[in-house]
């Protein structure tokens, strides 16, 4: 249970519709949130949060912010703030889907067309199509506009040639959201498309990659050769994939479910418990102690304060403002923060503690917020130049 | 990103924006070693005639108070609202309401200065008692006309042109009058007994003005520092265009926009009479000195040989960035360990 001091009051007033939301969303969690057994393996865990989702979705409780013809609740994004503190709060598993449901799902309601969304909303929703993000490949990482996977048009339908690499849930994936050059003579951003890839097909190959933390419960590859995208699977227009990436990465950057302030304080709390316990039977103490205390309370500080960050962009997407490009300052800060979450996790554990092994799990994991989504690099180069208005340079 | 202010309160930013950017910029100084007493007599004239002062004083609006306060803190107007009309006036509206030096200094007539003791001797009859003393820090110094002397023997008021009185400014930080008063035999007039808690009260609302301060500095030396680098041509083209220094740019805006959320979070916690103030202030106090830390060292780097003149205003940010505590039981470090006190008491009990 976390303590009270982890939910200071922020003084926003957020509506009683919002409060009437929180207080249903609760009943409705009471008793319903799967507790996820120790020792599942990856494919299990995977399908219990599948299962998981589904279940959200039945009660109408998935995409708070989604339209209601997409299978969503209609509500805005004061909802969204509150629901994602609240399951995280119910102990439920993380969401699964997220490439769908927070990156592409957002962004072809934007930009895709109405035949596309009414095929493929639902289906993401309820997670029964599972979604990857088709971006990185060997040679472009954070370089993305320089993807050489390629697709052709041949009548009524590209085919597709290449390798996307560093994709997150790649071989649990249905469906894959393809940046992919589609027209090899125009200027490398101009010539550039988004494709639905379906995955279930001859000419697509998933493998795992095994990850850091010593899995592959997420990583994988997809080599794709001559695999074929029907030609009304482009999301939004040919040509259109640079606008369409860049759209999906802020939707990522300025997410309130990716920076889960909420699941941090819970680790937080977590850590706070162990120090304390450690403090109290005489492990701890003296200049390590100091050392813990203070960092302690750093983190403390910067999970609030992200929280603060979390609502205040809901109060603003809530107002109809954009996040655009100050969404990566959030992005910078939640990946710090979640970082420093993960190295304080590992000093107070030592080497035979009960939490050890989740705890390094979650310090070897949390390497991966500064590169994912834009590296810490790339953040910095967009509130640089984007923010702050100084001259650009070619990243930004 | 915070919570965005409702549009009165973004236009009150905006008028004492323009008040206090239209009074003397910081960049009138005097030389290395003619300092004075830092205090802008029209600005502050500004202020308290316009009411500014009055509206935003301890009873008045927190938010609008936090506002003014980042905007004198971003020219570091050289203007004791967080001393005067919020500390002094927090300690004076508590204990003695009806005083007619409480509206005086609450609406900016007088400027007073609170010098909390905890070992001052009082002699004389009790109707004429007499103080001696000394006391560290005292904000305002040298530009207020009353001080409040809070210790355990009560609260007194010495009238600032009385004899008896010794001030020892102290000089790092430019931009604020600030120093060490010694009393001896100083004629003073009982205001109060027990002051304790108020006076904790109105060093809190004090920290908090000061954080708010902070984080309008910071801001200011994002400004100053971006400003520069668009200006400032080498290698052929804009320093700006270099990634290291855009990072370290980005490093500090970072900073500024977490110490920005946890000081309009403070402010927002005392105009609803939060239970957990206390612990709200001292997140502010961390992360506005953190920003501003960081913020003005990084303003002094990318400003290279023109950084370290006397003649460019970076070094009073850095200065303050330093200086800026409030009190010598208040120590960021202290501050920080109190946090985790808090954090760890409520966790063990969980």
């Amino acid at each position: 249970m976390t303590a009270a001091i982890f939910e200071l009051d922020l003084n926003i007033d957020l509506g009683e519709d919002v409060e009437e939301f929180r207080t249903e969303l609760r009943r409705w969690l009471d008793g319903r949130v799967p507790r996820l057994v120790p020792g599942m393996d990856e494919a299990e865990l995977f399908d219990a949060r599948r299962r998981w989702q589904r279940d959200l979705f039945d009660a109408g409780w998935a995409g708070v912010a989604w339209p209601r013809e997409y299978g969503g609740r209609g509500a805005g994004p004061l909802q969204q703030f509150v629901y994602y503190e609240e399951l995280t709060k119910a102990g439920a598993p993380e969401p699964v889907n997220q490439p769908g449901i927070i990156l592409f799902g957002p962004t072809l309601m934007a930009l895709g067309s109405e035949t596309l969304k009414k095929q493929y909303l639902p289906r993401m929703l309820s997670a029964e199509d599972i979604w990857c993000q088709g971006f990185s490949e060997p040679d472009a990482g954070s370089d993305l506009a320089g993807v050489r996977t390629t697709a052709v048009l041949e009548g009524d339908h590209y085919v597709a040639r290449g390798q996307k690499v560093w994709t997150s849930w790649a071989t649990y994936s249905d469906r894959c959201a393809l940046l992919c050059r589609t027209d090899t003579t125009a200027e490398r951003h101009r010539g550039l498309s988004m494709l639905i890839l379906d995955l279930h097909q001859p000419g697509v190959e998933a493998r795992p990659i095994t990850q850091i933390t010593g899995d592959h419960r997420e990583f994988g590859e997809l080599f794709i050769d001559g695999a074929t995208v029907p030609v009304d699977h482009v999301a939004g227009d040919p040509g259109g994939g640079w606008a369409f990436a860049m759209a999906m990465l802020e939707h990522e950057r300025s997410d309130l479910g990716l920076h889960n302030h909420a699941r941090l304080q819970a680790r937080v709390s977590q850590i706070a418990e162990v120090i304390a316990a450690a403090i109290a039977d005489g492990r701890l103490a003296g200049a390590d102690a100091v050392d813990l205390k203070q960092r302690l309370a750093d983190v403390w500080i910067r999970c609030g304060l992200l929280r603060d960050f979390n609502a205040g962009t809901a109060l603003r997407l809530a107002r109809g403002e954009v996040p655009g490009a100050r969404s990566s300052i959030i992005r910078l800060y939640w990946s710090e923060l979640a970082q420093a979450v993960g190295e304080l996790a590992l000093a107070c554990a030592g080497p035979d503690s009960p939490v050890t092994a989740e705890f390094a799990f979650d310090f070897l994991h949390s390497r991966h917020t500064t590169i994912a989504s834009g590296s810490q690099q790339i953040q910095r180069d967009i509130v640089a130049q984007r923010v702050l208005g100084l001259p650009r340079h070619r990243t930004a | 990103m915070q919570a965005p202010l409702t549009r009165e309160q973004a236009e009150f930013g905006a008028v004492v924006a323009r008040i206090v950017s239209d009074a003397r910029d910081v960049a009138a100084r005097p030389a290395p070693d003619t300092i004075g007493a830092p205090f802008d007599a029209d600005l502050w004239s500004t202020l308290r005639d316009g009411g500014y002062l009055a509206g935003v004083a301890p009873g008045g609006d927190a938010v609008l108070r936090g506002l003014l306060c980042e905007e004198i803190g971003y020219r570091l107007a050289p203007a004791p609202v967080a001393g005067s009309v919020v500390g002094a006036g927090a300690l004076l509206a508590e204990r003695v309401p009806d005083d007619e030096l409480t509206d005086a200094v609450l609406s900016g007539e007088l400027v007073a200065a609170i010098a909390a003791c905890d070992e001052i001797e009082v002699t004389g009859p009790g109707e004429e008692p007499r103080l001696s003393g000394v006391v560290p820090r005292v904000d305002p110094l040298q530009h207020a006309d009353r001080f409040l002397v809070a210790s355990p023997r009560g609260l007194f008021v010495v009238d600032a042109s009385a004899d008896g009185l010794e001030r020892r400014p102290h000089r790092f930080d430019l931009t604020v009058d600030v120093g060490g008063l010694a009393l001896d035999g100083a004629p003073a007039r009982r205001l109060a007994s027990d002051v304790s808690e108020a006076n904790q009260r109105a060093t809190l609302l004090m920290r908090l003005a000061r954080a708010c301060e902070a984080v309008g500095a910071a801001r200011r030396c994002l400004d100053l520092t971006v400003e520069h680098l668009a200006v400032r041509h080498q290698f052929g083209r804009p320093l700006g265009t270099f990634q290291a220094l855009q990072h370290r740019c980005a490093i500090a805006a970072v900073e500024y926009e977490a110490a920005l959320s946890s000081v309009r979070r403070a402010c927002r916690a005392e105009a609803s009479h939060d239970e957990r103030i206390t612990l709200h202030v001292d997140v502010a106090v961390v992360s506005a000195q953190r920003a501003l830390q960081v913020a003005a060292s990084t303003a002094v780097q990318l400003h290279g040989g023109m950084g370290f003149t006397w003649e460019h205003d970076a070094h009073l940010y850095l200065r303050r960035s330093r200086a800026w505590t409030d009190g010598a039981e208040t120590t960021v470090p202290r501050t920080v360990e109190r946090i985790a006190d808090a954090v760890l008491a409520e966790s063990g009990r969980s």
